[in-house]
């Protein structure tokens, strides 16, 4: 008994110079931190590659999954690789750039945490893109709560994009649908069949690809919301097919695509599939194999790969190799960088004294990005959604006006690819 | 109806997967009477192996094949090994504890092992078409499925030839039904249960190969897939290899069925998921109907929770808490305000986990899905009465009571792993269902919470950080307090009374149903609390931070912190909660969710070896070795200035009395 209780004691005490290490651990590391925002959570920054200029740093975050079940890290690296290349060519009118970036993992409460933090740090001017799956549900509107501007470089659906500090510079996913959607049933391919990750931002996909399939003299045969990380995508297809369409639009995350497409391919070899561009993982492609050859993409002009003759997409992959990251398809690398020119375009016309985030987001509004001599409004006009401006309230309207020559539209993916080699 | 059988033809494919997947549950069950949650952790390790054997050093499929496998193994041996050999005779609930902190440890490395992004997966048999020679027209199925089945039933099989035929199969079963019986009869347990582990794994890991093939290999896919797998294991009873195939294959298949109804369900009732929530839901009820004969009778533990002591002078510490708490709120760099604020109400919600399973015995792992329903009740209730703070968590707290009465029920009827399953099916069902709703809940969207204030000082967690932290002090010290009230009281005695011995409290004339229902509503009304603070923190719920694997995590913090104590529960929120204390301080490193995970799964497996009272005892027990003496607690059972002095409550409480007294 007595050997017992010496024992016992023995553990206790061993845990408690455990729990002792780690307080001091704990209490080292806090006073190292000193001011509230320096080497916190998952932020980190990337300092200025060139001799920064004496004026005052310009500072904007950006949340991105850089862990998690699914990696959405490219658009942050096209931000990233932005700020690289205007510091190495003298700043944002002489004012240097640098990138907050906080890691969310793809997880909604880190994701809050993301967003206090931005906020806490008084030095960042507003958040651009980034991950896109929970940052406009979750992070958007806190930022816009605190003031902050959050500049969406994937429009992920209506209702999530309200506020008075809420920019986008693309329509993103429901822009894409509505690509397809005008594509397919113009194409003779009329009977449509939709399958969504089963998400509130895809129901509402959904919904508005259903009424342009309708408009576009078509019908949707059926809707399949199917979990993320599905087992089993096989009674989907059949679910799908049983429905005899002529097209499958999927909106499914990316990493159960080649699943869903492997699953339909089985059952019927010759349906179309069309898909989105939507932040796409390198192990994509690569998973799809040869049932690429098939599958259909929907892309737009933020979501290019490749255009040698464009001086943006040469100079991004430029940074990026030197970063030692590759291009990204999709809503990635192209956006994040957009998002970063966006910002360019807003501050250019600001006095000094005035960059501030009040004064940022009332720029904001004003500002227009142009890309490849079009010019694109970070808002809606004033007045255009219903009950005036209230940022991006009914996102529909400034899809709508980039319907069209803007959205390149409909390729097989195996041709999309082709150019930036897989 | 071509498409419903052509339906039920591809589901069977899937079930009899999950089928083997539940014949290494059961292996292990068998023979350490554990239900082994880290399962699909294992699974995902075979999987992960087997996938970078072929990516990254190019070994051919059928070599990486046995290489995932016996990763896979090996991780449930040196496992077995380590810490269960040393449960053998623990309380169940530390055991399956023990498998929880595995689960958490292997979820924090399998990133940092394997690399960031999940594998691609690798087609392992042929993908090609098979025709079907019946149905018009015909009906098809992919030949890798063919193959899957195939060859879980001859495994399924050879298991059955191994358990019944076999001297080992038949040690194994001795050894399960009677253990100092058959250590008499000459057969080795710890062996065979080293043996059982080394197998049980072994199929995890095919499981998790063959599962790779179908679908993108993810932590959260396999452990969802466990959840099934699980569910197929209780409702064959942990018997019967065959019978899993059935089951397995049944379930999956009406699971499949269901996918062409759902979307017309979802329409119609505005909730989505109910493919998902239909088969666990089938699978509660016959658990529950299924009683206590559902899970066999395991050998006699020698062991039991730890104590429930009162701490001496509990006012003493509630004032050092707030001497200590209020300066700290207001002085602190403002980067620890937030992270000290996500402790404490961990710490609460911990606290109700500390009624329910430390005082009363129960064992739930969907206390977050509770704290949820608190969350969406006050958020609720605010959106259309303007309640002040404090009266929008009361609000929260008693609209989670009826949710908790109804996860509580079951727990009338079983106990142990079988009541944790039930809870965390419940938890899995409202993720799929109610949580998941535009309509109930907002869904993704979640629900904003609108500013309010207290005397006039605003509580937005976000921009009034400060206040907002002193006030979640002022809540958790109010929480502790009541927690301890509860304890003390004759309430608090009869809790402790089913606790220590069920059929004995029942024998004093106690009602163990009624005095299991109120621990769960006290706990719900607690979590409710902690849920609704958690949204003014926010200002918007999102509901991905009430999650069926937040409710898992829960459980491994409050025992490492302390099951049965307040102040475990404060330990384990400032140390060990995701978005806590600990993990800003471990930011620094940029992987502050893994450390903080891989010191939670590795603490909770050698805290319920070590020191079952969890961190916060270990002052206690250091205060007595320096002294060099034992000197009983000023209350150790369930005795008290509330329940000492009642005889009808001190007899309850007699059980509990005898429990402590026996240590």
């Amino acid at each position: 008994m007595r050997n017992k209780d010496r024992r016992r004691s023995k553990h206790a005490i061993a845990l408690a110079a455990a729990s002792t290490l780690i307080c001091l651990l704990a209490a080292a590391c806090s006073s190292a931190d000193g001011d509230s925002t320096a080497g916190e959570g998952a932020l980190g920054t990337i300092p200025p590659d060139s001799p920064s200029p004496a004026k005052s740093t310009l500072t904007f975050g950006s949340i991105s999954a850089d862990t998690g079940p699914v990696i959405l890290s490219s658009i942050a690296d096209g931000t990233e690789a932005w700020a690289r290349y205007v510091n190495t060519h003298g700043g944002i009118g002489g004012h240097p750039v640098k990138i907050v970036r906080c890691d969310d993992g793809l997880d909604a409460t880190k994701n809050q945490d993301c967003a206090r933090r931005l906020i806490q740090d008084t030095s960042v001017l507003a958040v651009i893109g980034g991950e896109t799956v929970v940052t406009p549900l979750v992070a958007a509107p806190l930022l816009n709560q605190a003031g902050l501007s959050y500049l969406s470089t994937e429009t992920t659906g209506e209702g999530e994009m309200k506020g008075p500090a809420m920019f986008a510079i693309t329509g993103g996913a429901i822009t894409q649908f509505a690509a397809l959607a005008k594509h397919f049933p113009a194409n003779g391919a009329k009977k449509v069949a939709l399958v969504n990750a089963a998400s509130t931002s895809s129901s509402k996909a959904a919904a508005r690809t259903t009424e342009e399939v309708k408009a576009a003299g078509g019908s949707v045969v059926a809707t399949v919301f199917a979990k993320p990380g599905t087992p089993d995508y096989s009674p989907v297809a059949t679910q799908l097919l049983s429905a005899n369409p002529d097209v499958i639009f999927t909106g499914v995350t990316p990493t159960d695509l080649p699943a869903l497409v492997r699953a339909i391919r089985q059952q019927n070899p010759t349906v179309k599939i069309a898909t989105l561009a939507s932040q796409w993982p390198a192990t994509t492609v690569k998973t799809l194999g040869d049932t690429k050859d098939g599958l259909y993409m929907a892309t737009d002009w933020a979501a290019f790969p490749d255009d040698s003759a464009d001086p943006d997409i040469t100079a991004m992959r430029v940074m990026l190799h030197r970063m030692g990251r590759q291009a990204s398809f999709g809503q990635g690398s192209m956006s994040g960088w957009l998002g970063g020119r966006a910002m360019e375009a807003a501050i250019a016309g600001m006095k000094d004294d005035k960059i501030t985030r009040a004064g940022l987001t009332a720029h904001l509004r004003a500002a227009t990005l142009t890309v490849k001599g079009v010019p694109v409004p970070l808002t809606l006009p004033k007045g255009s959604a219903p009950g005036g401006y209230d940022g991006l309230a009914n996102p529909s309207a400034y899809i709508n006006q980039w319907k069209g020559d803007d959205l390149k539209q409909v390729a097989l993916v195996r041709d999309v690819f082709a150019p930036a080699g897989g | 109806m071509h498409a419903n059988i052509q339906l039920l033809i591809l589901g069977a494919a899937a079930g009899t997967l999950y089928a083997l997947l539940a014949s290494g549950l059961l292996i292990v069950f068998r023979s350490s009477r554990v239900l082994n949650f880290a399962h699909g952790a294992i699974a995902t390790v075979g999987a992960y192996s087997y996938l970078f054997l072929i990516h990254e050093l190019g070994w051919p499929k059928i070599p990486a094949v046995v290489g995932g496998v016996l990763a896979s193994t090996a991780v449930g041996v040196a496992f077995d090994l380590l810490f269960m050999r040393r449960l053998r005779h623990a309380d169940p609930l530390a055991r399956l504890v023990c498998t929880l902190g595995l689960m958490v440890l292997i979820h924090a490395l399998i990133h940092p092992v394997f690399g960031k992004e999940d594998p691609v997966p690798v087609q392992l048999f042929p993908t090609d078409t098979l025709r079907l020679p019946f149905g018009e027209p015909a009906f098809i199925i992919g030949l890798d499925r063919v193959i899957l089945i195939v060859i879980t039933v001859v495994i399924c099989a050879l298991l059955w030839a191994l358990y019944a035929f076999t001297p080992f199969g038949r040690a194994t079963r001795a050894a399960a039904d009677n253990e100092r019986a058959a250590q008499l009869l000459g057969v080795p347990p710890q062996r065979l249960e080293m043996l059982n582990w080394a197998l049980g794994s072994a199929l995890a890991g095919l499981a998790g190969i063959f599962l790779s093939t179908l679908q993108q290999p993810s932590l959260n896919a396999y452990t969802q897939v466990l959840v099934t797998a699980i569910a197929i294991s209780l409702v064959a009873g942990f018997r019967s290899f065959g019978l899993l195939v059935v089951v397995g294959t049944v379930l999956g298949s009406c699971s499949a069925l269901l996918l062409r109804y759902s979307q017309r369900l979802a329409e119609a009732t505005g909730v989505p998921g109910w493919d998902q929530a239909l088969p666990l839901l089938v699978i509660i009820g016959a658990v529950v109907i299924g009683g206590r004969s559902v899970v066999p009778k395991g050998a006699e533990t020698s062991r039991s929770l730890p104590p429930a002591r009162l701490p001496e002078r509990p006012w003493r510490w509630a004032a050092v808490a707030a001497a200590a708490g209020v300066p700290w709120f207001l002085l602190a760099p403002i980067g620890l305000v937030d992270p000290t604020t996500v402790s404490l109400i961990i710490a609460v919600a911990l606290m109700s986990l500390v009624v329910l399973t430390g005082y009363c015995g129960q064992i739930s792992l969907g206390q977050m899905t509770v704290a949820a329903v608190g969350a969406l009740g006050a958020g609720r209730v605010l959106e259309h009465v303007g309640l002040t703070p404090p009266l929008a968590l009361l609000a929260g707290g008693l609209l989670a009571v009826p949710v908790g009465f109804l996860v509580g029920l079951p727990a009338v009827r079983v106990r142990g792993v079988n009541l944790a399953v039930v809870g965390l099916s419940v938890a899995i069902v409202m993720d799929a269902t109610v949580f998941s709703s535009e309509r109930l809940t907002g869904a993704g969207l979640g629900l904003k919470y609108p500013t309010a204030s207290v005397f006039g000082i605003d509580m937005n967690g976000i921009t009034q950080q400060r206040a907002f932290g002193i006030f979640t002090l002022v809540i958790t010290v109010l929480a502790g307090a009541f927690v301890l009230y509860v304890r003390r009281s004759p309430l608090g005695a009869r809790f402790l009374a089913v606790r220590a011995n069920e059929r004995g409290a029942a024998a004093q004339g106690l009602s163990v149903g009624a005095t299991k229902l109120q621990a769960f509503a006290i706990a719900a009304f607690i979590a409710g609390v902690a849920g609704a603070l958690l949204g003014y923190r926010s200002q918007q719920i999102a509901w991905a931070s009430f999650e069926f694997f937040t409710s898992i995590t829960l459980v491994s913090v409050l025992y490492l912190g302390g099951i049965t104590s307040v102040g475990g529960c404060v330990l384990g929120g400032l140390l060990l909660a995701n978005g806590g204390l600990m993990a800003h301080v471990f930011s620094f490193s940029g992987h502050a969710h893994t450390i903080v995970n891989v010191l939670s799964g590795l603490g909770v497996m050698s805290i319920v070896i070590m020191h079952p009272e969890g961190l916060a005892g270990v002052p206690r027990q250091i205060a007595e070795a320096l002294r060099g003496r034992r000197r009983p607690g000023p209350d150790t059972g369930g005795g008290g200035p509330g329940g000492a002095h009642r005889p009808a409550v001190k007899a309850a409480a007699g059980p509990a009395l005898a429990e402590e007294r026996a240590r």
